[in-house]
């Protein structure tokens, strides 16, 4: 049903959860494959260039972060893709799930209070509104 | 432009930087290139650099200039001086930054951590000093890239940085708060206005930066409301004129030079810190890498030239930068075009630039210390080591209260080193007995701050025949060290016991060699 299910996915501790989640789903079908996608935005740029000094060491760091999704996916026999692209998170991933028509995307949500979200925007509010596929929120 | 391998071997010099030729050193015994790695095979010609994004650049570099406008003028308030110091600053560097640069994309200008810096001076000693101060400074950064420097900024430990960037953040908000003193209610209400503009404007659009759009919104109504706040024209004259070439006025003598050099050297290593810091987020936002030490230079010849055309120093901006590469300039040209059309603007538009709300301004400073603040970093406060956050807060701390962003670095510096040292110099001694001998396993690192814990480790009023001190786990650093072995041997041998050191590394055991007494005849155990 899902064969191409892409996984939003920023390294973060909350996002781990989704992978549970994206596994799970891509089992439901055969021959389904997980792209993981990993959006860098200027904001992610800054802090973890004023956190690690050398660009060398960040793109080392972004792996290593992937590091427990992948064993989690080799585990149970997933087949699975990651990607790294450059700019605005909501854009991407509605424009990469558009483009390489993606069944379903699954998203953690950062769980923000009604003024961060106004201030900030909640990614996820943003990729429902605009995805043309189902989007999953994993809170 | 990239080089492939067996381009690479037919050449024996290639194009790396838009004005540095780079020298192959290929190894033909290893078919391998030694000087040139990673960064050197990434080359670039000339001419992608300036052309190869022409409406990237030239869409990217308008949006720049027209956000660098406010942050100019508000800068020079901070500092004290006519708003054309800041503006001409932010002209010169940006257009010498593009064609010296190492970073293309990079937008340099007046900013707010150098600003901060020259308060005292220009109100100590007026602002002819602030530009000698401003020359200097170039010339004290261009002989950092002469000698490689720009590498010994990794020695800055992060939580030093975070609290630099931090401390930053909140001297320029605190730096607008002057203007609230004996504001009106129209000013408060202007300030949310602005910032209301700034933060929900660019729902709308992203095309126009938010806080151009503040300003206008602010400075149409309070024309067209006649209200008395106060405006730019206030806080210095504007003149509608290009800069032009002059001498700083100040006596040459060694006086003057007591005065400005502690200033200049402040500001070329704040200067440095974050040009080197925003080159790394461009390199990282852009994936592609830069040359930092030609970027240090470039820094010092930009501040030179801004001097001499009266402006204050400046160096790299955090937050311009992100809007160019947003905005999609990643080329030099994107840098020229924003120094060009911030001149041509104030030129055209400086009547009305003058009657700009400092309102306004500070709604716009506002922002600007917000988005400076890496708010990330409060999250990381209670999952990173306590002595990184002890330090990155003292940063903070003592940055603020100094006023001085090179003296909170040093702070930090000093304390992480401290911390470092503490936390190296656990050594940890086991011991073990083996029938008539007993064996001390050392681990760790023995110098001068944790020979006291080692001495304390043993055990000199033991009835063992043979000792045996087994250093596989340990190194020894420096003569502290070798004394203090020195002094465990000695004293074991006073007590008539038999002492073999086992498992030196090779430096420990050079440094033994060479400094040790108790391998020498007749050797006693010395007062200390």
């Amino acid at each position: 049903m899902f064969k191409k299910i892409l996984l939003a996915f920023d390294g973060s501790e909350h996002s781990f959860r989704t992978v549970a989640k994206a596994i799970d789903i891509a089992k439901l079908t055969q021959d389904s494959k997980v792209e993981v996608l990993y959006v860098l935005s200027d904001e992610t740029s800054k802090s973890e260039v004023i956190n690690l000094w050398e660009a060398e060491g960040i793109k080392e760091d972004r792996l290593e972060r992937f590091k427990l999704a992948e064993e989690a996916a080799a585990q149970n026999g997933i087949d699975y893709e990651i990607k790294f692209l450059r700019g605005e998170p909501e854009e991407k991933i509605v424009q990469y799930a558009n483009e390489n028509s993606i069944d379903m995307i699954i998203m953690g949500s950062r769980g923000l209070n009604p003024f961060q979200s106004m201030i900030l925007g909640s990614v996820s509010h943003k990729v429902m509104k605009r995805a043309t596929c189902p989007v999953m929120v994993v809170k | 432009m990239y080089y492939r391998l067996h381009e690479l071997l037919s050449k024996k010099y290639i194009w790396y930087d838009s004005l540095c030729f780079c020298r192959l050193d290929f190894d033909e015994s290893s078919r391998s290139l030694k000087k040139i790695r990673g960064v050197y095979l990434k080359a670039h010609s000339i001419k992608e650099h300036w052309f190869g994004n022409i409406k990237g650049d030239v869409l990217a570099g308008i949006v720049v200039a027209l956000a660098l406008i406010p942050e100019a003028i508000a800068f020079s308030i901070i500092v004290g001086v006519d708003p054309m110091v800041g503006l001409y600053a932010s002209f010169c560097i940006a257009v010498v930054i593009a064609i010296v640069g190492g970073r293309p994309g990079m937008i340099s200008g007046a900013t707010g951590a150098m600003a901060l810096l020259m308060v005292t001076l220009v109100a100590d000693h007026g602002v002819q000093y602030l530009f000698a101060t401003t020359i200097l400074t170039g010339i004290i950064q261009i002989l950092f890239g002469v000698f490689k420097l720009a590498k010994f900024m990794k020695f800055i430990p992060r939580a030093v940085m975070i609290g630099f960037v931090n401390a930053l953040a909140i001297l320029i908000f605190m730096a607008q708060l002057e203007q609230f003193v004996d504001a009106t209610w129209v000013m408060y209400l202007m300030v949310a206005g602005a910032l209301a503009i700034i933060y929900i404007f660019p729902r709308v659009t992203k095309a126009v930066p938010s806080p151009l759009v503040a300003i206008i919104v602010i400075t149409v109504i309070a024309i067209m409301t006649n209200s008395d706040v106060k405006t730019v024209g206030d806080m210095g004259s504007l003149s509608t004129a290009l800069p032009s070439f002059l001498i700083p006025n100040i006596p040459l003598n060694f006086e003057t030079l007591q005065i400005i050099f502690p200033y200049a050297l402040a500001l070329s290593v704040v200067g440095l810190l974050e040009s080197l810091l925003t080159a790394s987020i461009v390199d990282d936002m852009t994936d592609s890498s830069s040359n930092k030490n030609k970027e240090a230079r470039g820094q010092g010849i930009a501040n030179i030239v801004t001097g001499f055309f009266g402006g204050m120093a400046g160096c790299a901006m955090i937050g311009q930068s992100v809007i160019n590469v947003k905005s999609g300039g990643k080329g030099r040209l994107s840098s020229l075009v924003a120094g060009i059309i911030l001149i041509f603007l104030i030129l055209a538009l400086g009547k009305i630039v003058v009657q700009i709300p400092m309102a306004a301004l500070v709604g716009v400073m506002f922002m600007v210390a917000i988005g400076t603040f890496d708010w990330s970093s409060l999250k990381g406060l209670a999952k990173a080591p306590v002595t990184d956050s002890i330090v990155m807060v003292v940063t903070t701390i003592t940055t603020v209260a100094t006023h001085d962003l090179s003296k909170g670095v040093f702070a930090g510096i000093i304390l992480s080193a401290i911390f470092f040292v503490a936390k190296i110099s656990k050594v940890h001694v086991t011991s073990r007995v083996e029938g008539e001998k007993k064996i001390y396993a050392v681990t760790g690192q023995v110098f001068f701050a944790s020979v006291e814990e080692l001495v304390a480790a043993f055990d000199f009023n033991n009835d063992v025949k043979e000792v045996e001190i087994d250093f596989s786990q340990a190194h020894i650093w420096d003569d502290s060290g070798v004394a203090a072995i020195d002094k465990i041997v000695l004293k074991l041998r006073d007590n008539g016991v038999l002492v073999r050191l086992a498992g030196l590394n090779a430096p420990s055991s050079n440094l033994i060699e060479r400094l040790a007494v108790h391998r020498r005849p007749g050797a006693k155990l010395s007062g200390h």
